[in-house]
């Protein structure tokens, strides 16, 4: 690890307006990404995972602490999860990844095809993403993200709709995109699909926190 | 056949202003099922013609088009603000369903109401708001081709933008922030100018046919983006020529044979592309 961190989170909490007051799901989270980290937010279904790392993109509300970027965002490339582009869509795998970097559709060609290289997609650029598997389909959505060269990936769940086979495979590809490093923040309810990233337990409102 | 041309001296207006509006109506179609906005193209031109008749009740001369079309844009863009986003969370999918049947529902009665309480109003635009005829002159029309022209050259320049904002709108905004969120309103922005000249030209009911049916009857067949936006461009073109052809011919009402005409050049299509596998 060298230089400033590429994302700082101290204290933060997020949650939702709701008619009582305010709805906070986690307790305060404190943590750093730093070039070639991964850090995987774990926790139970219900944790709060999703919503510190919804908060992290400011989809919600700040509630406590401080979040401090070492990059600009355009540096920050976000992975949701596979399910997020239906599947019914006419969009090819080289559509999905092309509109990652939406401004450059005519230009980013071979952008996207290198993208989905590096994520062992090569030979899929005409297949819809529809009829791909569900690990293919993330790792299309990982190419989507990595188009504009981000330094820090933010991915939620990548394994959620994978057999565990396939969980190994994408965990020991972001190790790999890790070693060229890049940073990542990724939040997931399993540990052991990846070896080397960091663990914050992120654990429901009311219990303790410990990175 | 001399009937044939005799007629289309009379009606070249309308329905070179027809085959125009489907080069922009019927991709506007595909980028709102991609989104799962279909329904604003029922849900928003009885917005569209509450608008106009609300306005032509106000004084504005039914005759003239830049302030009714207007008027029609503003409310549209109000009420499509108003809703929430594509692919809500949850609940809130089927909400979103529910609530642009109580638009629709609320502007058609508006526009009975309204017409029923000025015979003045009624006299005027009733028959351009069920589309029996397609209120467009000569010189409207050069001014519509340039604008079409216009929109057309902006699309394709955004097309990126645009095919991202159709798969993944939260993704684009998280991406690009301000400049996301301005891709967003923009969308809005043109959907709102493209359904308010459909109403105010060629009629709600044809406006909704040409943004779902070349898209119903070719999505499922695309084979990738660009090819979805030029299929059911071709097919909203060709049905819309076929269909005025076939109406002079038959000397049936316009609208409705368009319709059937989509119907027909979108179905063909879908088989041809079946039949070569």
């Amino acid at each position: 690890m060298t230089g400033r961190p590429l994302l700082e989170v101290r204290d933060a909490a997020w949650g939702y307006r709701l008619a009582g007051g305010w709805f906070t799901p986690a307790v305060p989270v404190s943590f750093t990404v730093s070039s070639g980290e991964i850090v995987l937010l774990s926790g139970d279904n219900g944790s709060g995972k999703t919503t510190i790392l919804r908060g992290i993109l400011g989809l919600v509300d700040q509630r406590a602490g401080e979040v401090a970027w070492g990059i600009e965002s355009s540096g920050m490339g976000y992975v949701p999860q596979e399910s997020v582009i239906d599947r019914s869509a006419p969009a090819t795998a080289l559509d999905v990844v092309r509109s990652g970097h939406p401004h450059r559709w005519g230009r980013g060609l071979d952008g996207a095809r290198s993208a989905l290289s590096m994520v062992g997609l090569e030979g899929k650029e005409d297949v819809l993403y529809g009829s791909l598997s569900g690990g293919q389909r993330q790792r299309v959505l990982m190419a989507r993200a990595l188009v504009g060269d981000p330094r820090l990936l933010i991915l939620d769940e990548p394994t959620v709709n994978v057999d565990a086979g396939t969980a190994g495979q994408v965990g020991r590809l972001l190790q790999d995109l890790a070693a060229t490093g890049l940073g990542m923040v990724i939040t997931s309810h399993v540990r052991d699909w990846i070896r080397a990233a960091r663990e914050v337990r992120v654990t429901a409102a009311g219990e303790a926190v410990h990175e | 056949m001399s009937d044939f041309w005799l007629v289309l001296q009379f009606s070249w207006v309308p329905f070179a202003g027809a085959a125009c509006y489907a080069l922009t109506a019927a991709p506007l179609g595909a980028a709102l099922s991609l989104r799962d906005e279909i329904l604003l193209g029922l849900a928003l031109p009885p917005v569209g013609a509450a608008a106009i008749v609300l306005a032509v009740m106000l004084g504005v001369d039914p005759d003239s088009s830049a302030p009714l079309y207007f008027s029609a844009v503003a409310a549209i863009l109000a009420v499509s603000l108003m809703l929430p986003g594509p692919r809500a969370q949850g609940g809130s999918v089927r909400w979103r369903a529910v609530l642009l049947a109580g638009v629709f529902c609320a502007g058609e009665a508006a526009t009975l109401l309204m017409g029923a309480a000025s015979p003045r109003v009624e006299a005027h635009v009733h028959d351009m708001l069920r589309g029996e005829i397609l209120a467009m002159d000569a010189r409207e029309l050069w001014g519509f081709v340039i604008l079409t022209a216009a929109a057309i050259a902006v699309a394709f320049r955004n097309r990126g933008l645009l095919y991202a904002l159709a798969l993944d709108q939260e993704g684009l905004v998280i991406k690009l922030k301000k400049r996301g969120e301005r891709g967003v309103l923009g969308f809005r922005v043109a959907s709102a100018l493209v359904i308010a000249a459909g109403v105010i030209w060629v009629g709600p009911l044809l406006t909704l046919g040409l943004l779902a049916v070349p898209t119903l009857l070719w999505e499922r067949r695309a084979r990738r983006l660009n090819n979805l936006m030029t299929g059911v461009t071709a097919i909203g073109f060709l049905g819309v020529v076929l269909g005025f052809c076939v109406a002079i011919l038959l000397d049936m009402p316009p609208v409705p044979v368009v319709i059937a005409a989509l119907f027909a050049v979108g179905g063909a299509a879908a088989v041809a592309c079946c039949r070569r596998g």
